[in-house]
């Protein structure tokens, strides 16, 4: 699977937006400024996706998805290795909320839940916006799961896989964590149709 | 959901929601202008008001709490074709406040998500709410019980390694008690036999020490068999086994060791313990000796036979004037006849 650099180009730029809007709510209920950086966006078919899986599958995640269909189908799910998802826990919720009564588990995972929603939704939010797709979306799900294991069952050959690596860091340059967010969509043509047409229209709308 | 909402903002919608109104979670409905479209029979009950003091009214006066944080912004996205938003109850405060009999409030778990009107624009944003106070309850039921149990469960094991000591350690020099030392002897014994190694031990016993005691007081005397575990132990292997038996007596267990390694052990604890000098808190100037027989397993030996060698060795040295190390032959004991 090859984009044209142009395509990359506005891939990323719509996720620059999408990430940015999303940082900017989560820095409304946190007290540091996190950001998020994309140091990576790669597009691959499921073969290529493999190798991947060979290589980072099999490490328990919390993950986070949204369902999509319409437009173009598949799931957009933001993975949290434990290690960041820690830090942002604690980022989020060190200061204004008492966490004296609440046990940490389901402090952990209702935290992650929204924060992956809140990221997800940004990314989702301005690819479908700006590219003017047509999509509904099924409800938010939560699962603490290997990649592998979030995969397997639904590998076809024509699937396509967007992996964006993004890192949280703070405003002093500190990166504390990775994550990764995923698109699973069976194909990306609508997409890469929708994104030629912005290209030719010469600006994102 | 295409095609639940009739013309919308001039007619009462709420029988295209009423549906929802018995389901089991708290339902919200929005229009654009963040009025109130239905309020679900759960709610009613879970928020103390009544449906027509809530409907038509924006929901921003009736549930201010809507107004922290990120609640409206995210509400908005939905409108404009934005995905559903998740609202957890550890970031937010109670979006419907909920009294529970006694006195808390419902914890709430919240997920928004919009309904498309007829030309494919989002018309209203349905807030559930899932009541999850329960579930949280008893997620930190198991949490404080599994605390609990850890903690129960450290001090059982702390507990048991302290009967342990108790059992098997002697109280005044830390050293294994005569109980283990038996134990231990069996054990290497039986190892020996299985490998094929030598085994060897060493009888001690210290010179005079009544007259320690009686001169210095018991207290002076405690502190010399410390100082002889001490010295003692030093240089020895971490396989062997130094153990105090009796009162002044103490026995060293060498395995894989012969008769002579043996010997050369017991002549450095026999010259260190004569070197040294023991000052008392006193003051007081303690010098002291020991006597010690080795002895080494044979073939035709059990335990006590080893132990009776060691002993009669240590007598040896004793009777050849004590503060001397002395080797049993390792041959048959000489009958009368021939004595």
């Amino acid at each position: 699977m090859n984009l044209t650099p142009l395509q990359h180009d506005v891939l990323r730029e719509l996720i620059n937006i999408g990430i940015g809007k999303a940082a900017g709510l989560i820095n409304q209920m946190v007290k540091a400024h996190v950001q998020l950086d994309i140091p990576e966006i790669l597009a691959w078919d499921s073969q290529a996706f493999e190798a991947f899986l060979a290589q980072r599958g099999e490490t328990p995640l919390s993950s986070v998805r949204l369902g999509f269909k319409g437009g173009f189908s598949g799931w957009a799910g933001l993975l949290f290795p434990k290690s960041s998802a820690n830090w942002l826990v604690n980022q989020l919720v060190g200061g204004d909320f008492d966490t004296s009564t609440m046990d940490m588990d389901s402090l952990y995972v209702g935290t992650i839940q929204e924060v992956g929603n809140i990221v997800l939704n940004g990314v989702m939010g301005a690819i479908v916006n700006v590219l003017n797709l047509q999509v509904d979306y099924f409800p938010p799900d939560y699962q603490e799961i290997s990649l592998r294991r979030l995969f397997t069952p639904q590998i076809d050959q024509r699937n396509m896989v967007l992996l964006i690596k993004t890192r949280l860091a703070l405003e002093s340059g500190v990166v504390e964590g990775e994550i990764i967010i995923i698109f699973q969509v069976a194909t990306f043509e609508t997409l890469l149709t929708a994104i030629d047409t912005i290209i030719q229209r010469g600006a994102l709308a | 959901m295409n095609g639940l909402l009739r013309a919308p903002g001039e007619i009462d919608e709420e029988p295209a929601f009423r549906h929802m109104d018995f389901l089991p979670l708290g339902i919200l409905v929005l229009d654009q202008g963040m009025r109130v479209r239905f309020f679900n029979a759960c709610l009613e009950f879970w928020s103390g008001l009544r449906r027509d003091k809530v409907l038509g009214r924006q929901v921003q006066e009736v549930f201010p709490n809507l107004t922290r944080g990120t609640v409206l912004p995210r509400l908005d996205d939905i409108f404009l074709g934005g995905p559903p938003a998740v609202f957890s109850y550890h970031l937010h405060n109670h979006l419907i406040p909920s009294p529970l009999p006694d006195g808390g409030l419902r914890l709430q778990h919240g997920v928004a998500y919009g309904v498309k009107g007829g030309d494919g624009g989002v018309e209203r944003v349905i807030l559930s709410l899932q009541d999850v106070t329960e579930l949280h309850t008893r997620l930190s039921d198991n949490l404080r019980i599994t605390r609990e149990l850890e903690t129960e469960i450290e001090a059982r094991k702390a507990m048991e390694a302290k009967l342990i000591e108790l059992a098997t350690k002697d109280h005044l020099t830390r050293l294994d008690n005569r109980r283990a030392f038996f134990d231990r002897l069996d054990a290497e014994i039986r190892r020996s036999r299985r490998t094929g190694q030598p085994l060897a031990l060493v009888a001690m016993d210290l010179d005079r020490f009544k007259s320690i005691n009686d001169r210095f007081g018991h207290q002076v005397g405690d502190e010399v068999l410390r100082n002889f575990a001490e010295a003692a132990s030093q240089g020895l292997r971490g396989t062997d086994v130094l153990a105090r038996t009796g009162g002044e007596e103490f026995f060293i267990i060498l395995p894989a060791a012969c008769g002579q390694d043996a010997a050369r052990v017991a002549e450095r604890i026999r010259k260190t313990v004569e070197a040294g000098t023991h000052i008392t808190d006193n003051g007081d100037v303690v010098r002291y000796t020991v006597s010690l027989g080795v002895a080494s397993l044979q073939e035709t030996m059990d335990m006590y036979a080893l132990l009776y060698r060691a002993d009669q060795a240590l007598y040896a040295a004793k009777a050849g004037g004590r503060n001397r190390v002395h080797v049993d032959p390792g041959e048959p004991e000489p009958s009368p006849l021939q004595a």
